[in-house]
């Protein structure tokens, strides 16, 4: 009997446990990605989502490097970030609560009466979501100015990253579990 | 004692059933909010207005903010001025859990003794996030050109021209 609860619980916690591959870099899919909206003639907002396996700083990555190659193909040179957001999304929970009941019947069996008692936990995915919101401009960027970045700069070291996880196929593990 | 032996008649390891809520339901059109979901603006100043816009569960986050930009866009004209500057903003979401689960004791209970049952069991549930958005903006208006320097300015014609493909509203 123990060994059955405990492999039904098995189970339930594997299905739950198992996880997909992180968001590749590339167009939204169902799976996560990126998708960019123009809002002025040199006004873009750039969005990454990435899925549960995606760890926040890739998506923070990717959604920079989005934002350089958007300045490049529109024929720019860098971008100014006027906001930046980060948005954690929590996925769905769930749970498996073991219990045990302890009762009383009648003689006929048509009634009963119990307590019983039971511990269980739960495990949510997170997942994180990015929005910049950029203005393309061209020629040098202005030095004295943080929100600057020059597009070349960005796809130039971030490149790696990008390429890297790709082709790689890298694994990334998350989630967290509590218990009550 | 309890023995660990059981006449295990069924043992059912019942599939969660997915209900899929709100599947159903459409995204929040271009439209005045009337106290729910849609876009609202309350004057503050002579130029200054307060541009609210909120989705129902089925609207996505960028919707929720195009909607409004475009709104600020479209108020700004309306009111007689060529741009608007975005004093400040805020995204608020809410969540809500819809849930369901089910419990499976593995079949009948054990009989120990004369009318006393053990019986273990165990729960298993799944909660859904469901989550909405609303946006809000302060702007203040203004005639003539944007100025280069601020970031914080949007030309307004500039704003409804890019995201007049986007607008979608209801055909009633």
């Amino acid at each position: 009997m123990v060994f059955r609860i405990l492999s039904a619980a098995c189970i339930t916690l594997g299905l739950a446990a198992c996880s997909a591959s992180p968001t590749p870099y590339q167009v939204a899919a169902e799976d996560g990605g990126y998708t960019d909206q123009q809002l002025e003639s040199d006004r873009y907002r750039v969005k990454f989502e990435g899925n549960s396996a995606t760890p926040r700083e890739t998506v923070e990555d990717y959604a920079l490097y989005r934002a350089a190659e958007l300045t490049l193909a529109t024929g720019n040179d860098y971008f100014k970030v006027i906001s930046k957001e980060i948005e954690p999304i929590i996925g769905s929970v769930r749970g498996v609560s073991p219990g045990f009941g302890i009762g009383v019947g009648g003689g006929s069996g048509n009634f009963g009466l119990g307590v019983s008692t039971g511990f269980g936990g739960g495990r949510a995915d997170y997942s994180y979501v990015t929005y910049l919101d950029i203005i393309v401009f061209e020629g040098e960027k202005p030095e004295n100015d943080r929100e600057a970045y020059s597009a070349f700069d960005v796809i130039e070291r971030l490149r790696s990253a990008v390429v890297g996880a790709v082709e790689g196929g890298e694994t990334a593990d998350e989630g967290s579990a509590s218990s009550q | 004692m309890v023995s660990l032996i059981v006449r295990s008649r069924h043992w059912l390891l019942a599939a969660p059933l997915m209900v899929l809520l709100g599947a159903c339901a459409t995204e929040t059109p271009y439209q005045p909010s009337e106290g729910r979901y849609g876009y609202h603006e309350q004057q503050i100043e002579e130029s200054r207005y307060r541009v609210t816009f909120a989705g129902n569960p089925s609207t996505p986050r960028e919707t929720v903010q195009n909607y409004l930009l475009y709104r600020a866009a479209e108020l700004t004209v309306q009111k007689g001025y060529d741009y608007f500057t975005v004093v400040d903003q805020d995204v608020e979401r809410s969540t809500r859990y819809y849930s369901h689960g089910y419990v499976d004791d593995f079949g009948y209970p054990y009989r120990h003794g004369y009318r006393r049952y053990y019986r273990p069991s165990y729960y298993s549930s799944n909660a859904y996030p469901i989550s909405e958005y609303a946006s809000i903006a302060d702007i203040v208006m203004a005639e003539g050109e944007k100025p280069a320097d601020d970031a914080n300015a949007y030309d307004a014609l500039d704003v409804l021209q890019q995201l007049q493909p986007l607008i979608r509203q209801d055909d009633e």
